[in-house]
């Protein structure tokens, strides 16, 4: 327990040593060298916090253009390129980026070198495993969770949030050397999105609130606009969770896809490339375009063409660097550092720790239960051992949710009660409970928002924590619960009262339960726990067939409730805990079961959310949104996340030490590998 | 006898694989959750149709033999959204190299000891390879495999994991390299080899005795037939006749075996990929591999037939008296 209490502390210092470097560097922009790298340094906006998200960008970009105009001979490139290029085989690296203004700098921390050396790693299935570190997407979050330019250069919105310009970087081109222009934008969504090519309907992004689409509108090769009917206020953030990149090479898809080519010529090319059907071909190549060998990419590398390097589903492949890639450092050396990345494939998860100590890998994810052989290691392979904090609300599998709309009409109002809620939550010795599931590495507290994310209080993390089993009783007693000749409650009715919970196969909830039913046993809690097959799991809870669940499906982690609220929020039929309210809200009142008080409150704010427009009233709607969790507890936690591990080869420079590992924030993506390089 | 067979047991095959609950997309969804990749229920029933999981299974089983019989058509793997066949060839050409090495290692090492138990029955060295060949019977492959590869990590600094070293999946197998994959399949050939050993073993050690204690050894001893010829030339040619059935069952292996030691040594045999299809419920790609696995087994049962024919000529004169 203690050691987990320093390294939570130690993680704190850390966070807060590196916001401090990292607004000094951003203080320090006007330096000579910055200025000799590019006016624009500051519209480069990296991780480091420098510059500011929001339109203001696009100003900054083209009053540095002036300063930047003779400057374009300081760039450079990597020594496999330059040899292309004498070769002739490829156009100068000035012709191959983006013009002076366009071009994006990233103000790296230590500026790197180019070197044999490559990045290894190793997966059990390609999938988002090799796309998330890689992502490019028009806009990012940095590390405050703020949205910063990415591929994009920058925004505009009007007052009334219906109508957002988006610039984009004159000059820059494609993997394959083809102009990226707003045309591949409107294309992605006339073409793609809306006629659905990839198999994903079309995401709540693009939706406003009376439920009208968006309209793309070109306005010339470095400008496009994004209307709605109806204001939109959030949807650059929402873009970012939802649409990521919002663009696809139109020069290649319009060679593949049926509306182009007609539906014979798109089923035989689809066979062609090995495809199964059209459908198939559209998810890969329109979705998963990062594994697909050939597709065009704005990524800092693409997936090799070379036969026997080329397949994702083979032993090895690998990425190669792009040699358009529009990203620069702070000396003008066009990104990434690193020539490749080598993709070995394993057979099982575990293969990782002996990769690991092979030293046959430069980043890997590291397991809390082989920590001891880890660190042991450390220093003769040359690793060392990287904690990220997670997004999640608390360890999963010590994540109760009482279902808001349990079938059973006395169940159902027992467990919309705050005092039902409490008694489970304090029935519970977390420190012991902690002690024996985690060893002591993680520490017992309440479900809420993870440290270093929005809406993190200590209070709320300890809120209903002290351990009090007659504390416990007495508020059931409060609910008019009797003691029954069982020695369990029953309801106030005599009815006998059984909390029965669900769970899936290896969610962990095996072990967590096995302790928590004896706490719960000690204040006169009944339970019972029955595992199955998460996809049965799934079908219950779409049918609202169960009462409560440990280790949820969609257990409670978002970085902000106003970016992805999907298991915190009842948007549809999703998280265990709002069960049917879910479904309600999704059909507009139709359908499910509607919510009263607090629950019915949450649903009214992300209402307002959704057509908020100023950031101070969204704010504060969001704020709100969590005091009603915070106040009602409907997730109850009995531990906190693990941190998320990785073993980091020691000569690897550049990998953030600490940065908030979740979804929103693409995985490892938010660690920027193209701007790591390898020591010599 | 041969096509009903297959169609009976590509019926079974195909009914058993949709017995666990769930289907290609629920797996499917449930990995891509877990990276958090939201899904809603349009996204779902769209590529349920897509995959034609919509249909009743007896439907899609109809349609799949349909497309065999007709077209040749196995249909495509969803995990790999490629035809069947594409990623079974994958990986053929060097799952058959492992499986006949490894079986060639098994014939080769049990057989002498086999026989030289035989012919020194009860001595020291009949008890020592007997234990070790219980030994390797009894100790489960996948824990030999990490106990091996602990010691070559321990004392080599490399776990050997794989068939291939990071060069050669980089630079493909050559002359210089092909020393190294030699080297990276000792720890397979015995880990899965010595498993089959001890069963040859005993026997071949229980035939050869039997053989070596009939009346026409005994005759031939008597007739100063010398004792190489009798062992070699009649007993141990009659003892190899259960050896020689039981090469019906390998041939199916040879296709796709030792699938959890493949898993542990990160082998890219047929075997993982069997097993993931599984777990996945890509029901066509495993469907595939069980059925050309039972039609293995019917030709394997057919060649040691014939084998056995050749190699005994008792049971070539019963054919020609009956």
């Amino acid at each position: 327990m203690k050691k987990k209490a320093s390294t939570s502390k130690k993680l704190a210092a850390v966070l807060l040593t590196a916001t401090m470097c990292m607004s000094a560097l951003a203080g320090c922009g006007g330096t000579p060298k910055d200025a000799s790298a590019g006016g624009n340094a500051a519209e480069g906006t990296e991780s480091t916090g420098a510059g500011s998200a929001q339109g203001t960008d696009t100003a900054e970009g083209s009053s540095s253009a002036e300063t930047q105009a003779g400057g374009a001979s300081d760039y450079s490139e990597a020594p496999m390129l330059a040899e292309l290029v004498s070769a002739g085989s490829l156009p100068a690296v000035e012709e191959r980026i983006p013009s002076a203004e366009g071009v994006m700098v990233e103000n790296v921390e230590q500026v790197g070198s180019y070197g044999d050396e490559n990045i290894k790693m190793v997966l059990t299935d390609a999938g988002w495993g090799t796309g998330k570190p890689i992502e490019q997407g028009l806009f990012r979050f940095n590390s405050e969770g703020e949205v910063e330019p990415n591929v994009a250069k920058g925004y505009d919105v009007n007052d009334d949030a219906t109508e957002y310009t988006i610039h984009l970087r004159e000059g820059m081109k494609w993997s394959d050397g083809v102009d990226f222009t707003a045309e591949d934008c409107v294309f992605f969504y006339d073409h793609m999105c809306v006629p659905e090519t990839f198999g994903k309907s079309l995401w709540d992004c693009f939706k406003a609130s009376d439920g009208s689409t968006a309209t793309f509108t070109k306005v010339d090769d470095y400008t496009f606009t994004v209307s709605f009917d109806v204001p939109k206020p959030n949807f650059i953030n929402e873009l970012c969770i939802n649409a990521k990149w919002c663009f696809a090479p139109k020069h290649y898809h319009e060679t593949i896809l049926p509306e182009f080519i007609g539906e014979e010529a798109a089923q035989a090319k689809a066979e062609e490339m090995g495809f199964a059907d059209v459908a198939t071909m559209g998810k890969e190549t329109g979705y998963y375009y990062w594994n697909v060998p050939g597709v065009p990419t704005l990524n800092p590398w693409v997936l090799s063409t070379e036969p026997g390097k080329s397949d994702v589903e083979g032993d090895y492949f690998e990425f190669v660097r792009n040699p358009y890639y529009w990203k620069v450092d702070q000396n003008g050396q066009q990104l990434p550092y690193v020539d490749k990345i080598e993709y070995t494939k394993i057979s099982d998860a575990s293969q990782v720790l002996i990769k690991t100590l092979a030293g046959e890998v430069t980043i890997a994810d590291a397991g809390w239960n082989d920590i001891e052989t880890l660190t042991e290691n450390a220093d003769s392979v040359g690793y060392h051992i990287v904690q990220w904090p997670s997004s999640s609300w608390g360890h999963a599998a010590s994540q109760l949710e009482l279902n808001q709309t349990a079938p059973d009409e006395d169940y159902r109002a027992l467990f919309q009660t705050r005092e039902f809620r409490q008694a489970l939550s304090i029935a519970v010795d977390r420190d012991e409970f902690a002690k024996l599931i985690s060893d002591g590495w993680q520490a017992g507290r309440q479900a809420s928002p993870a440290e270093g994310a929005l809406g993190y209080s200590e209070e709320w993390a300890t809120k209903w924590t002290e351990y009090d089993p007659d504390g416990a009783k007495a508020l059931l007693e409060g609910l008019g619960m009797v003691m029954g000749s069982d020695g369990y409650y029953d309801l106030a009715d005599g009815k006998d009262f059984v909390l029965n919970i669900l769970s899936y196969s290896d969610s962990g909830a095996d072990d967590t339960y096995q302790v928590l039913s004896n706490y719960w046993n000690a204040i006169g809690i009944k339970s019972t726990y029955k595992t199955m097959d998460k996809d049965t799991l799934n079908n219950n809870i779409v049918s609202n067939e169960y009462d409560a669940v440990l280790s949820p499906v969609a257990p409670a982690e978002t970085v902000s409730l106003g970016l992805r609220p999907d298991t915190l929020v009842p948007v549809r039929n999703y998280a265990e805990w709002y069960g049917e309210v879910g479904t309600w809200y999704a059909s507009g009142g139709t359908e499910g079961i509607a919510p009263e008080g607090d629950l019915l409150e949450l649903c009214n704010l992300y209402d307002q959310l959704k057509v908020a427009v100023g950031e101070e009233e969204r704010s504060e709607i969001i704020d709100k949104m969590y005091q009603l969790h915070e106040d009602n507890i409907w997730v109850i936690g009995y531990m906190e996340s693990a941190a998320i591990l990785f073993s980091v080869d020691n000569d690897f420079v550049n990998f953030p030490e600490t940065e908030m590992f979740s979804d929103e924030y693409r995985g490892l993506g938010i660690a920027h590998i193209d701007c790591c390089f390898f020591k010599k | 006898m041969f096509i009903p067979t297959i169609l009976i047991i590509s019926f079974v095959v195909f009914f058993i694989m949709q017995l666990p609950k769930g289907d290609y997309v629920s797996s499917y969804i449930a990995r891509m959750q877990a990276e958090g990749e939201v899904f809603t229920q349009e996204d779902i029933a769209a590529l349920r149709a897509q995959y034609g999981l919509d249909k009743n299974w007896v439907m899609r089983y109809f349609d799949w033999v349909f497309k065999i019989i007709t077209k040749g058509d196995f249909g495509y793997s969803f995990a790999y959204g490629r035809p069947v066949w594409s990623v079974i060839m994958d990986r053929l050409g060097i799952t058959i190299a492992v499986s006949l090495t490894i079986m060639a290692f098994t014939y080769l090492v049990s057989i002498p000891i086999g026989i030289y138990s035989a012919l020194h029955q009860y001595s020291p060295g009949d008890y020592i390879f007997t234990a070790i060949g219980f030994l390797g019977m009894a100790t489960p492959n996948f824990l030999l495999a990490i106990i091996l590869m602990y010691l070559s990590f321990t004392w080599t600094g490399d776990p050997l994991l794989g068939l291939f070293s990071n060069e050669m999946l980089q630079e493909g197998i050559h002359l210089y390299n092909f020393g190294e994959f030699l080297q990276r399949m000792i720890i397979p050939t015995i880990v899965i080899g010595t498993a089959g050993t001890c069963g040859v073993i005993r026997t071949v050690r229980a035939q050869m005795l039997d053989e070596l204690s009939r009346q026409y050894a005994l005759t031939a001893r008597a007739k100063g037939v010398s004792e190489a010829t009798i062992v070699y030339k009649y007993c141990l040619r009659a003892a190899l006749n259960p050896v020689a059935s039981g090469l019906a069952g390998s041939l199916s292996s040879i296709f796709s075996g030792s699938t959890i030691s493949a898993i542990v040594m990160n082998l890219s045999i047929q075997g993982p990929v069997l097993y993931e299809a599984l777990k996945t419920q890509d029901t066509y790609l495993a469907g595939t591999i069980l059925m050309t696995q039972a039609v293995l087994v019917v030709i394997g049962t057919l060649l040691s037939d014939i084998l056995l024919a050749w190699l005994d000529p008792r049971i070539r004169f019963e054919r020609k008296r009956s």
